[in-house]
């Protein structure tokens, strides 16, 4: 089914070789690749955030994690016989993981984000189908899947052996145990903004990860409602349960929040594809990050309510449809 | 859902070329088939000698238009060729004696005359849609009478890039296509009259409207925004009225009905001058040495209009019957202009370029361009499943084809091209059904 219906039987006396296809002849000019580039792009400034605050080890783990990632990939293609292509997302899925990895991960330890690069790649996504298949999200897969099995070398060991921020900040604990103290002060909120506490390594900086969601929401590569859905319910609900405006913004800022929200809560292939289901699909996941911050391990609530609600997706996209135009509504009612 | 419209580069590079007319051809080939509905039966053997204007072709039906020789001859053959929309059709091929020896047609004043005579001179010239579709005019122009037509508007968005044939007529024949409408306007018995024209079209807005002014009856140019599909008649409608044509209605379930400018122009002409549709304009563009606007014979080969224009820049990758968006591509050279064709596309081989096609990463663009609330992805995943009452359930007949969807897909899925097959097996399946149903009445009456 491709424009390569050339006609040449010699029957026609013109011998011009011309491609039948069907309408239209032009195209916008935009592709797979370019969009998944635009997001990698989006994610440098995280990336380099993470690098001023914890030193260049980070580009290890990063890069680690990206490598597997492509490495499974480029496996996973060869076994299932299709072509592989460097199409951007795995090294999305790499860049991501990467990030939500721990700064002090020794060198003898940076098996771990290749080992969750790996499962993303090979189970949660080519396993299902690959790209434009897969059901959940494959960094949040592969986040959880370390998290569950190495949970000690996820959790502990926060602290960076480079950077400026880790001599200021010896705390044992993500700043969202903090938060569960109650204790919050304005500062503690600004330090989450800009990224001067300790966690995950992408996570750190809101304010890096919300000029690449920004520039995504402009580029028009991610659809606004989703963030804005997924931030908006957790912030109102927050504040609901603390009553607190500055613990509410500290909560915002913290544990990954931003990056779920613009990067991976808004991937295409795992979130519905009309407006008002992306809201709900926001919605859905504020609520659960919420539920599970206030009941459960505060750390990995972001990844959980992704997973969740990637679930939802298919279920979502088949009772929020569009409108089509001049639908009768006698015809809607019956 | 009332915004919609992409931006494709418009490249209107003919805009300010006057319309020429092309050489008169040596031989013509005319379909006894340019429009939706009924082919025409020959009324004309091998051999005769016909005069240009004289009717060729003759309606067996309600829903079809007759044909006319655009040029005077004598009848060569009357054989099946290639006809520019995809099939083979009967043709009526004429040489051409070199003389313009026209039949004598009989002016008339539309003011003088019956809506019903109108009617009668619009279907004996064979009239068309001219903007593509090529719907019988008059059928158009006849509504049931249950539904009453208080607007008539002209089409003169011309949203297709490249096409730059109505533009020409809006500035070079105001005049006809205004009276083209007034007679239109007779016909319905409708007081009200709107011409939408895209602002990137000054010229035309400005022609438009003096001419408008002069006219005695209640018309209004109206400036629409730039974007396609602007001239897809139920987006120009939502955008002229604020009303919405019901899934699977017409405009006139809405009250209007809508008439291309190159279509009101042929209406003057057969009902004041009763010339029938012999010719038109057509934009010859895109990978030719000097594109222009051209008006040519129906029935002449789209080769010699290439090489009247200088012949190809390079090496061809696609011809195409239309605008880049709507057109349909051409395997041959050889097929002849008809009623409804209103450019001829050279794309090169690098326009054509290789588009492989891709998973469908479900980005939902398609979605957010469709101008009628479709959702394409969704329903293409159930057309290449051959699931096509699921299709249905997605309201797939509501899709115009105008090629939003394709456009913007990152993944070059050839949305369009699994919607239009879609599109035709749902209505086998609904066929077959209503048939059924009447056998089964049938069969309960004989019981």
């Amino acid at each position: 089914m491709s424009e390569g219906g050339d006609k040449d039987n010699g029957k026609r006396q013109d011998r011009l070789r011309l491609v039948i296809s069907s309408s239209p002849h032009v195209r916008k000019g935009t592709s797979v690749e370019r969009i998944m580039y635009a997001v990698v792009l989006c994610l440098i400034p995280a990336l380099a955030a993470s690098v001023y605050c914890f030193g260049y080890k980070v580009l290890a783990i990063v890069g680690v994690s990206v490598g597997a990632a492509l490495l499974t990939e480029f496996l996973a293609k060869r076994l299932r016989k299709k072509p592989f292509e460097m199409d951007g997302s795995a090294v999305i899925t790499g860049l991501i993981l990467g990030l939500m990895m721990p700064p002090g991960l020794e060198w003898g330890q940076l098996w771990l984000p290749a080992v969750g690069a790996f499962f993303a790649i090979a189970i949660v996504k080519e396993a299902f189908g690959g790209l434009g298949s897969n059901i959940w999200n494959p960094a949040a897969g592969g986040f959880l899947f370390c998290l569950l099995s190495w949970a000690a070398m996820m959790g502990v060991g926060w602290i960076a052996d480079g950077g400026i921020v880790w001599e200021m900040m010896r705390t044992e604990a993500t700043p969202l145990v903090d938060l569960e103290k109650g204790e919050v002060s304005m500062e503690v909120v600004k330090n989450l903004f800009l990224g001067n506490v300790n966690g995950a390594l992408g996570e750190t900086s809101a304010l890096a990860l919300l000029i690449g969601g920004l520039a995504l929401i402009g580029l028009r590569y991610i659809d606004w409602r989703i963030p804005l859905s997924f931030i908006g319910t957790v912030g109102v609900l927050t504040f609901a349960q603390t009553g607190d405006p500055i613990l509410t913004l500290a909560y915002l800022f913290a544990g990954g929040l931003f990056l779920g929200a613009f990067f991976m809560l808004t991937d295409y292939v795992t979130s519905p594809l009309t407006g008002w289901g992306r809201v709900l699909f926001g919605v859905g996941a504020g609520a659960v990050v919420v539920v599970i911050r206030l009941f459960a391990n505060p750390m990995e609530g972001v990844a959980y309510s992704i997973i969740f609600m990637n679930m939802f997706t298919p279920l979502i996209d088949r009772y929020l449809k569009t409108e089509p135009f001049g639908r009768i509504k006698k015809e809607a009612e019956g | 859902m009332v915004s919609f419209g992409i931006h494709p580069d418009y490249r209107k590079v003919t805009a300010d070329k006057k319309v020429e007319s092309a050489p008169l051809p040596a031989e013509v080939i005319i379909p006894l088939h340019q429009h939706i509905g009924a082919p025409c039966k020959p009324t004309v053997e091998k051999g005769s000698e016909v005069l240009a204007g004289e009717k060729i072709g003759e309606v067996q039906s309600f829903v079809a238009a007759p044909v006319h020789a655009s040029i005077s001859g004598k009848v060569k053959d009357i054989r099946r060729a290639l006809v520019p929309v995809g099939y083979e059709a009967d043709c009526v091929v004429i040489e051409g004696d070199g003389k313009e020896n026209w039949v004598k047609f009989e002016k008339r004043d539309s003011e003088e005359l019956e809506p019903k005579e109108i009617i009668n001179r619009i279907k004996e010239g064979g009239l068309v849609g001219m903007g593509g579709a090529a719907f019988p005019t008059h059928v158009k122009l006849s509504p049931p009478p249950e539904k009453k037509i208080d607007v008539i508007i002209a089409n003169g968005a011309e949203c297709e890039p490249y096409l730059t044939c109505d533009h020409r007529l809006m500035i070079e024949e105001t005049e006809r296509i205004i009276k083209g409408m007034e007679a239109a306007m007779r016909v319905l018995g409708c007081s009200r009259g709107l011409i939408g024209i895209e602002d990137n079209k000054r010229e035309c807005i400005e022609k438009m409207e003096k001419g408008a002014e002069l006219s005695s009856f209640e018309i209004e140019v109206r400036e629409l925004r730039t974007r396609y599909p602007q001239g897809a008649e139920k987006m120009l409608i939502h955008s002229l009225l604020r009303r919405k044509v019901p899934v699977g209605g017409l405009p006139m379930d809405v009250g209007a009905v809508v008439q291309n400018v190159g279509t009101l122009k042929a209406i003057y002409e057969a009902v004041n001058l009763g010339t029938p549709l012999v010719d038109r304009v057509v934009t010859v563009t895109g990978g030719v040495k000097q594109p222009q606007n051209l008006m040519v014979r129906i029935g002449t080969r789209i080769k010699d209009l290439i090489d009247f224009c200088g012949g190809f820049t390079q090496e061809p990758g696609k011809i195409i019957n239309g605008g880049p968006m709507m057109g349909i591509a051409q395997e041959s050279v050889e097929v002849p202009v008809i009623k409804g064709m209103s450019g001829i596309l050279v794309q090169s081989k690098e326009d054509v370029g290789k588009r492989r096609e891709r998973p469908c990463i479900r980005c939902g663009s398609c979605i957010e361009s469709c101008p009628l609330g479709l959702m394409p992805t969704t329903i293409v995943r159930y057309a290449k499943k051959g699931m096509f009452e699921d299709c249905d359930r997605y309201y797939i007949a509501n899709c115009i084809e105008c090629g939003c969807c394709s456009w913007v897909c990152p993944s070059n899925i050839p949305l369009v091209h699994w919607l239009k097959y879609g599109k035709g097996e749902v209505l086998k399946i609904k066929r077959k059904k209503l048939e059924k149903e009447r056998e089964k009445e049938k069969g309960g009456e004989t019981k």
